[in-house]
């Protein structure tokens, strides 16, 4: 009786905090060339609330499965990848921002690399996590 | 206008005051590492690591390090305890045996050279934020003059990271993804009969 009541504080906190959670794990995301933050501390983040979710609220239905979190981990490399690769086709070194169709360019570089790395650090997180728990 | 302002009596106060938190931090930090070092239960020592990466966490915050103490909150304090659990409810209860004498000695033997040693060589490093230190004058010079023109970003961390050295965080990048490849392969080895 006591272990039900524990869960019961646990998952109402929960139910509180997680949507301001990721709603601040974006924040970071995009606003990590003005003040801290940026990819690797938003992906980190917004994995740690679906966690929170999986262990305190709901156990049983997979947001997403471990087939979709390979498959997005390998598309945030991809876009990395291809961010650098753009300035190799118009004759310059790799992952040169300055040939971006933008005005600022370096600004535009910065922030496609960063939702690459986000977008990798929250589905290896998810799969390491998904294939420990069961 | 900056040079007059910096000799304030709150600012010398307040440097002063996060000077020993600091080193109340750093004291709390080697006392929780002392119990953990003599703890016999496995869930214990898991508590207690995650205890020692909130004040890692706290102590990048006070030295001006806000990026990493973001990350180690999450990675560390929070995500890693959850993983170590995981796995520490799985093991069977097994006897610890205490390690023999001769062990201990070549223990404390070890410790007390590596602290000399460490003592020795962190007296003659320079004062934190000394603005003649070679740290501060050769590479960190060159980024934070430069940045403002070629990538004009406020966050030097992020120019360094994302365009400076954009190359070794795509290194990094593919790191993870492999972690994360090489758990799936592990954690689905069926046995083979």
């Amino acid at each position: 009786m006591q272990n039900k009541q524990a869960t019961l504080i646990i998952a109402e906190i929960s139910r509180a905090l997680i949507p301001f959670l990721i709603f601040f794990s974006f924040y970071i995301q995009i606003f990590g060339e003005v003040g801290p933050g940026g990819g690797f501390q938003a992906g980190a983040i917004l994995a740690t609330c679906l966690i929170c979710y999986d262990l305190c609220i709901r156990s049983s239905d997979k947001f997403m499965n471990n087939d979709t979190l390979l498959f997005l981990a390998a598309a945030g490399v991809l876009i990395y990848a291809a961010t650098g690769m753009w300035s190799l086709l118009f004759g310059a070194n790799y992952l040169n921002y300055d040939l971006l169709p933008v005005k600022a360019a370096q600004s535009l570089g910065i922030i496609l690399v960063e939702l690459g790395v986000g977008i990798t650090v929250y589905s290896s997180l998810m799969v390491i996590y998904n294939e420990i728990k069961a | 206008m900056l040079g007059n302002s910096f000799f304030n009596i709150e600012d010398i106060m307040q440097a002063q005051a996060f000077e020993y938190i600091t080193i109340i931090l750093s004291i709390a930090l080697i006392l929780i590492l002392l119990i953990l070092a003599r703890s016999r239960s496995i869930i214990y020592s898991i508590i207690l690591l995650s205890g020692i990466s909130t004040l890692s966490c706290l102590l990048y915050l006070l030295l001006d390090a806000p990026d990493v103490a973001l990350t180690e909150a999450a990675v560390g304090a929070a995500l890693s305890t959850v993983i170590l659990i995981n796995f520490a409810i799985r093991l069977k209860a097994s006897n610890i045996s205490p390690n023999s004498k001769n062990k201990i000695l070549l223990g404390i033997c070890g410790s007390i050279v590596s602290i000399v040693l460490l003592l020795k060589i962190g007296s003659e490093l320079p004062p934190i934020g000394d603005s003649s230190s070679p740290i501060h004058n050769s590479a960190a010079k060159h980024y934070l003059e430069r940045t403002n023109n070629e990538i004009g970003i406020p966050a030097f961390v992020a120019a360094i990271l994302a365009s400076y050295r954009g190359f070794d965080t795509f290194g990094e990048t593919t790191v993870i993804l492999i972690a994360a490849i090489i758990v799936t392969l592990i954690m689905n080895i069926k046995d083979a009969k």
